[in-house]
């Protein structure tokens, strides 16, 4: 290789750690959640470094949101009410969807951060697709399915790509 | 409706031309299916040699049918006699109509003279299915490798074909390929036509 083209090689590799340090200090999702019908945790991801937990916290989150959720329904003076979409605070935003079967998605992103919905929608498609349609998967269990992983990986990728760019 | 009444009646069922029907089929339905499928051959077994045979032996079915249909519908009642005729015919008039494109690649065996091997990066039955690790090198293609067997077995060239992961390099994740071991007698009559 030449001086040149080494230096360039360098000067890549460079840019690329900036750009991934750049990707997780203005990390907009700092977690996803799924959880069943029954309440139970079934799967759970950390994204970037802000407000890491372990897994009995996970487990305690997702319970008591469930529980949360249920209460809410009850609470709301609205008719058939489905629950907390969104739960603002000063340092997080926490997103909710609730599938017609009673699983749970939710994000728990930086205040502020927008299309979080959209987002949540996606996360559905794929858990229909790479979950439900894998003959491996018990329901209700907890998800390990590789395909779910990376696509979901994917997902939040360039939901990230896309906010660096607005 | 553009031409309804105008269907023309046949009095015999024969004499209705063979339609070719709508060519496609859900996605999701297939999947929900063949799913289905797993999971009752899974119920039925106690290791995972077995639940390949059972869902090679749905494939074959599958085979048996479909070159009877193929060769009727495209080849005009002839089925091809020819080693290579046969393997191009799977290629990509069977493979067309299963799954709506010809395979990936079509490839001789560099070791073996009497193998053969169909590639394909993401087989459609392969699709939303990641196998747990505790099921090793347990590939659902074992359903398509039925079907190749089931064509080639109905064609004359019996063989043996089963379906195996290839990791790629610079690939995520591993691609599928159908192994084609034909057996002695389809060579010796091979090299027999010349």
């Amino acid at each position: 290789m030449t001086e040149s083209g080494l230096r360039s090689h360098r000067g890549d590799a460079w840019l690329q750690v900036a750009f991934r340090q750049r990707l997780f200090s203005m990390a907009a999702i700092y977690s996803l959640y799924i959880i069943n019908k029954s309440g139970g945790l079934i799967y759970y991801k950390d994204y970037g470094s802000a407000g890491r937990m372990d897994t009995n916290d996970s487990l305690r989150v997702a319970s008591l949101w469930h529980s949360m959720h249920a209460i809410s329904q009850q609470l709301s003076p609205v008719e058939h009410c489905s629950g907390i979409e969104l739960l603002q605070a000063d340092t997080f935003d926490l997103h909710c969807y609730q599938s017609l079967t009673g699983t749970k998605f939710f994000v728990v992103c930086e205040p502020g951060t927008q299309h979080m919905e959209g987002l949540l929608k996606f996360i559905y498609e794929l858990y229909t697709d790479y979950v439900l349609k894998n003959p491996f998967y018990e329901m209700e269990m907890p998800i390990r399915c590789e395909l779910f992983d990376i696509n979901l990986s994917q997902a939040v990728q360039k939901d990230r790509v896309a906010l660096l760019g607005r | 409706m553009i031409g309804v009444g105008k269907i023309k009646q046949y009095s015999n069922v024969l004499d209705k031309p063979l339609t070719k029907g709508k060519q496609e089929v859900s996605l999701s339905a297939f999947a929900f299916l063949f799913s289905e499928l797993v999971q009752y051959n899974q119920t039925q077994v106690d290791n995972i040699a077995e639940l390949e045979r059972r869902l090679e032996d749905a494939g074959y079915a599958v085979g048996a049918r479909v070159l009877e249909l193929l060769c009727h519908r495209e080849k005009g009642n002839r089925r091809e006699t020819r080693l290579l005729g046969i393997l191009s015919f799977v290629h990509s008039t069977v493979w067309k109509v299963l799954f709506g494109k010809v395979a990936d690649s079509l490839e001789k065996g560099t070791e073996h003279e009497d193998e053969y091997m169909i590639s394909e990066k993401e087989l459609l039955v392969n699709r939303f299915i990641s196998i747990p690790k505790d099921m090793g090198t347990f590939n659902c293609g074992a359903f398509v490798a039925g079907i190749v067997r089931g064509v080639l077995d109905g064609a004359g060239f019996p063989a043996v074909v089963t379906a195996h992961f290839v990791p790629m390099e610079g690939q995520q994740r591993p691609r599928t390929t159908i192994l084609i071991k034909f057996a002695e007698e389809v060579l010796l009559r091979e090299a027999r036509l010349g």
